[in-house]
Formats: C-alpha cells, structure tokens, sequence
C-alpha cells in the first residue's frame, strides 16, 4: 500500500482515548474525531435512513467528521441488534457520497477477543498477535480507569463543594491518560485522578436522593445524545449511578452465556426470556435498584429502540406495580437541552415530594 | 388432552408459522379460536395499548390480543429468537413480544414455545413437541402430529408458491412488480392487503416475495448481497430480490414505521438495486388510502413506461 493509513473511528464519550491508543500502538495514525456536536448529528442525519436508531446517525456523522480531517480508513464495530448492521450501511453511505475510504468493520458480536483478531486480520496482519494483544489489553486498562474515574465523578457531582472541581479533575485525567505510554503510566495517571478526587472537598447529605441510569449503550455513554442529563440530575442535587459502561459491557458480552440467564432471571417474573441487547438488562437492574433503596431510575433510549421499547412494557408495569418512579427518554435527532433541563427538575421534584412523604391523593 | 381454548391472535408469527402450529395443534385436539382479519377496531385498540414507539405490527398483534382475551382460557404467543446460522435471527422485537404481552396483559394466561439455539430456547420440533405435552399429548402423539403438520403446511407453501409462478408465466405481457415485505404486514388486512389490491387494480402482476419455491435457498443467499445480514425474514426478503430483479419490471417494499431490520435493509437495496425501479413505502398508524393510491399508480406508470421503453428496444 502506498498511501499512509490514516485511521477515524466514532466518537464515544471518554472512549477515544482507549480507541486512539490502539490505532497508534498498531501503527497507523489515528485522526481523533472532534467531539460530538449539533454538527455531528445534523451531518448524520442528513445522510442516514430516516428511522434508524439514533446511534447509527451519531456515528456516522462521527466518522464523516473523521473523514473530513483527512482519515482514509473508517472503522466501526458491530454488537447486538441492528448495531451489528451499521457497518455495511455506513459503508454503503459513505461510497455513495464520494468518500474514497476504505471502511473496516470489527466483527466479533461486542466479543473483544473476536473483535481483537479480527483487528488483527483486518488493519495490522503483519503484526504478531502477542503485541496487538497486549495493546487491546493496555486499552482495555485505560478503559477501566475511565470507569472509574468518571464513575466516582458522575456519584459526587452533585455535591462538590467548589462547582466545577471534579469535572476539571477528569478533564486533566483524561488529558494525562492520552499521554501515557505503559500500563505503569496508566495506574499511577488513575491513581492521581483518584487521590484528586478524594482530596475534593464534598457536601453530601446524610441522605440523597439516589437514582440509577440504564438503557442502551450509545446514549448511556455518549453524553451529548442525552442533552447531559445525568449532569442534570446532579444539578438538581442527585446522587448519580450508572451499571452499563464500557468495560462492564465487555465483560459481560465475553461471558454473554453466562451474563444473560443471569440478567434474565433478575427481571423475573417480568421477563422469562432474553428480550435483546441491553433490554433484559434494563429490567433486571430497575428491580435491583428497587431491592437496593434508589429513589428512582432513568431509562435512556435511542427513539425506536428494539430491546428498549420492549424493555419499557416491562418497566411500566414495574412502576405501576411497584409505585417506583421511572424518567423515561427518548433521545433522537432533535433532543434539546432547556426540554431535558424541564423534565428533570420536574423527575427531582417529584422524588423530593415523594422522599418527604407528601402524597397527594 | 386439554380442555382449554387456546387463543391465536392473527398478527406476526401467524402468518409465517401460523399454519404448521395451528394444524399442529389441531391434530391432538387442542380447540382454538383465531381472531378475525385486523379492522380498524383491534388497530385502535393495539395502537392505545401499546408503547408509542413500537413498530405498528405489533400494535396490532396487542390489538389481536385483547380481541381474544376475554373469549378464550389462554393465548399463544410463541417466541423465535436466533435460528440456525443458515437462517439467520428474528428481530428482537419479537424476541421481546411473549413478554411484552405478558406485561400489557398481567391477567392473561399466555403460553409459549421458545425457538432460540442461543439464548435459553431450543429447536423448533423441541419447542413444539413440549408444547405439544404441556397441553396433555404423549410425546409420540406430538412428534407424530408435528411431522404431519409439517408435511402439510410444507405442501401448502409450495401449491402457493406454484401458483404464483403459474401466473408469473401466463401474464400475457403485462408488468410484472415484485413486493418485498413480511408476511405478516403482506397478509395483513389493514396493512398490506390494500396494497396488494391496489398494484393489482393497475393490471400488474404481484409477486409476493414469501411465494417463492425455497425460502430457506433465500435465507442463504441473501449473504451474497448482504454478507452482515442477520434477520431471517429480511434475508427471505432480499433473497426474492436477488432470485427476481431480472424478472420483474419494478420492486416494492413494503416496511411499516418504525421497523428496526427494515430502516437498514431498505436503505441499502435502494442503494444497490439500480436496475429496476424501487419503489418503498412506510405504512404507519396515520397512512391514508389516497396518497397511498396516488404512490402507487405513479409508481405502476413508471413501470409500464419501461416495460414499453424495453420492449422498444428488444424490437
């Protein structure tokens, strides 16, 4: 090949640390698409299918945007659910609109052994595979320090002391984890990140409100999809958690055999079998966080999510029955952020009245 | 055997499996009672019960439900998840629609069979067989009458399948148009029937893409056009397409709002099917009769043209 292979990829939250360190390790140059903006979905959607979930808009507005700062090589992975089929359309897209790049999908079904050897196969075969394992793995290190780091951000935001402290904290830590080079690097960048956080002076109350986030991968992880809105909830004083990141979603798609009887016991009686995706998984954690105390749980779903929509029958009657509050949102092309700001000072509200015993018959 | 009556709402699985299950059933004296054809009733009744965001065939099949529950002692809602990897995966929209139904229906007795190598169920002759002994029938009474179910609702699909091909061939020189769809939107009475008899009030002659000989042939080779295709049905759909583009004079899909596997799959066979005139059409809940006619006849004229444009040119 003559041309140097210049590698895009879309964008995913924090996650484009761990992608680009990989395109690097392997030896290519990487071209880091910009953040996800109102740009970003408005190209997206311009070229996509109309009522395709949004996820496959957001990414392919992601990798034109790659494209556009000179990548010649896309790459996009395959999961669950019509995730798995993004790749040959995108493919299909992109030729069409005149873009000369060559698109590589990562098969592999979220399985990241699979989706490794196919990497292997398909951007670096002259690589020994050793070394590319140990790239993913070093990856894969950084993406749990991302975990970790954001979690603990996402759970104390709300009561930081100093506004804006914690979320300068991960914007450095991110920063420094970009720069690292081995996986010693890699731990001591989280453990300042950690030692930061626990330094940060925190306002907790003796008792927040706690709610729990889940529903699909890609508008879980991609703040913008969702207008922020697990910024919102800290805003309005809440306590934050959220089960599905990137590395859990990993884990659990290399153990999927055991993962999902598992998950679909923990949504019994509501479930008696796997719905798809993240679904069951939806349903199983709502009933934990039921069983553990939240106060409320947000369903976060692309508009016309397969597995989520089904998810939300479930849920329904979850919160019918067990008179639990759910937020549940539907995030598509056209989310703004003062209807999303609305609806959760509202959700908050309503869990303060509800946490305060005020009932209005 | 039992003495319940089992319900069987006509909506999804029905139209595709329908045949073999009920004559299945039927064969070790199980009583049922199907509901009648979709009218605009069971459609506003699915439609108020339902999730806004779910796809409109499943709507309905809320609608076929509640239609029967108070007439029947349970309802039969089968679930197909992944199939052989020769035959693809259903959506998981109908992974989920046993438990969908359950939820939107919490008093309901519902029964099951679960067709899924993967994720908990097992095969379909399995899945039936114990369908077949929970409802009270040995289990040689149950293999015996699901190999006969079988054979007839295989023979069945091939008379079907012949006759269409029969009057493919005796056309007499009028177009020929291709509808792509699933069964269970073309067999629909409110979704694709008006269709249907609106291509064929334009004198042209429809084939159904779930009339061809071997569906399962289409299901393989679907992968030549689509190598990441997974969705059975889809597969069949885009088999028919590859099996007929050179036969027919135009293509219809025909997808409901707001499929998932068909948002996708459309997309790319109007990308990649330039040698025939694609005509898709999104049925949704608000779908009026006259601008359906109005696609449609323009649509038939676009054909025609061509046909005589072609014929021209063979001259």
């Amino acid at each position: 090949m003559s041309e140097q292979r210049r590698i895009t990829f879309p964008h995913m939250g924090p996650y484009w640390v761990g992608f680009k360190h990989i395109g690097v390790e392997s030896g290519a140059e990487v071209i880091v698409p910009p953040p996800i903006t109102r740009r970003t979905i408005e190209l997206g959607a311009r070229y996509s299918p109309e009522f395709v979930c949004v996820p496959f808009k957001y990414t392919l507005g992601s990798l034109i945007e790659g494209i556009e700062r000179g990548a010649n090589v896309a790459i996009q992975a395959c999961g669950g659910c019509r995730f798995s089929y993004y790749a040959e359309v995108q493919d299909a897209i992109l030729r069409d609109m005149g873009y000369e790049v060559e698109f590589i999908s990562l098969q592999g079904g979220g399985n990241l052994l699979e989706v490794m050897m196919d990497f292997k196969r398909k951007v670096t075969p002259e690589r020994p595979l050793p070394l590319i394992a140990r790239t993913f793995l070093r990856a894969f290190r950084m993406g749990e320090a991302i975990d970790e780091v954001t979690g603990r951000v996402r759970r104390d935001l709300a009561f930081e002391a100093e506004p804006g402290a914690l979320k300068r904290i991960e914007a450095q830590f991110l920063r420094d984890l970009d720069a690292t080079t081995t996986p010693r690097q890699v731990a001591e960048v989280r453990r300042a990140a950690l030692d930061a956080l626990n330094r940060t002076e925190l306002r907790r109350p003796e008792r927040p409100l706690r709610v729990l986030v889940v529903g699909e991968l890609y508008v879980v992880m991609e703040p913008y999809t969702s207008s922020r809105i697990e910024d919102e909830l800290s805003a309005n004083g809440i306590e934050v958690h959220r089960p599905l990141d990137l590395t859990t979603l990993i884990r659990h798609s290399i153990a999927y055999r055991t993962h999902v009887p598992k998950m679909v016991a923990g949504a019994a009686p509501y479930l008696t079998t796997h719905i798809g995706a993240e679904g069951t998984e939806s349903v199983a954690r709502t009933l934990a966080a039921i069983r553990d105390g939240f106060d409320g749980v947000v369903h976060l779903k692309p508009f016309g999510c397969m597995p989520e929509v089904s998810a939300m029958a479930a849920l329904q009657r979850i919160s019918r029955e067990h008179t639990f509050p759910i937020l549940f949102v539907s995030c598509d092309a056209q989310s703004a952020e003062a209807g999303m700001r609305t609806r959760v000072e509202a959700f908050a509200d309503m869990l303060r009245i509800r946490e305060a015993g005020v009932l209005y018959a | 055997m039992t003495d319940l009556t089992v319900g069987i709402p006509r909506s999804l699985f029905f139209h595709a499996e329908g045949p073999l299950v009920c004559a299945f059933l039927e064969a070790l004296g199980v009583s049922l009672v199907v509901s009648p054809p979709t009218d605009r009733r069971i459609f506003e009744r699915g439609v108020s019960l339902a999730v806004d965001e779910t796809c409109l065939p499943v709507k309905i099949h809320l609608g076929h439900v509640d239609a029967l529950k108070d007439r029947v002692d349970a309802v039969l809602v089968p679930r197909y998840g992944v199939l052989k990897p020769s035959e693809g995966e259903m959506c998981v929209k109908l992974w989920g629609i046993h438990d969908v139904t359950r939820n939107v229906f919490p008093e309901l007795r519902t029964i099951s069979y679960d067709v899924d190598l993967v994720y908990g169920g097992e095969s379909e002759t399995r899945a039936l067989t114990r369908l077949g002994r929970e409802l009270g029938a040995s289990g040689s009474a149950a293999r015996t009458a699901l190999a006969r179910a079988r054979k007839d609702s295989a023979a069945s699909r091939s008379e079907a399948a012949s006759r269409q091909e029969r009057e493919l061939a005796e056309r007499n020189g009028s177009p020929a148009v291709l509808v792509a769809g699933h069964t269970y939107i073309l067999d629909d009475e409110l979704m694709g029937a008006p269709v249907l008899r609106l291509l064929q009030r334009q004198g042209v002659a429809v084939a159904r893409s779930d009339r061809l000989p071997d569906l399962h042939g289409l299901r393989k080779r679907a992968l030549d056009f689509s190598p990441g295709l997974k969705w059975a049905y889809n597969r069949e759909q885009v088999g028919a397409i590859m099996e007929m583009r050179e036969r027919v004079d135009g293509i219809v899909v025909l997808l409901s709002f707001p499929c998932g596997p068909d948002s996708l799959v459309a997309e790319l066979v109007q990308r990649k099917i330039r040698d025939v005139p694609v005509c898709v059409i999104v049925l949704d809940e608000l779908t009026a009769s006259g601008g359906l006619q109005t696609r449609i006849e323009s649509f038939c004229d676009i054909v025609k043209m061509r046909g005589t444009r072609s014929a021209g040119v063979l001259q």
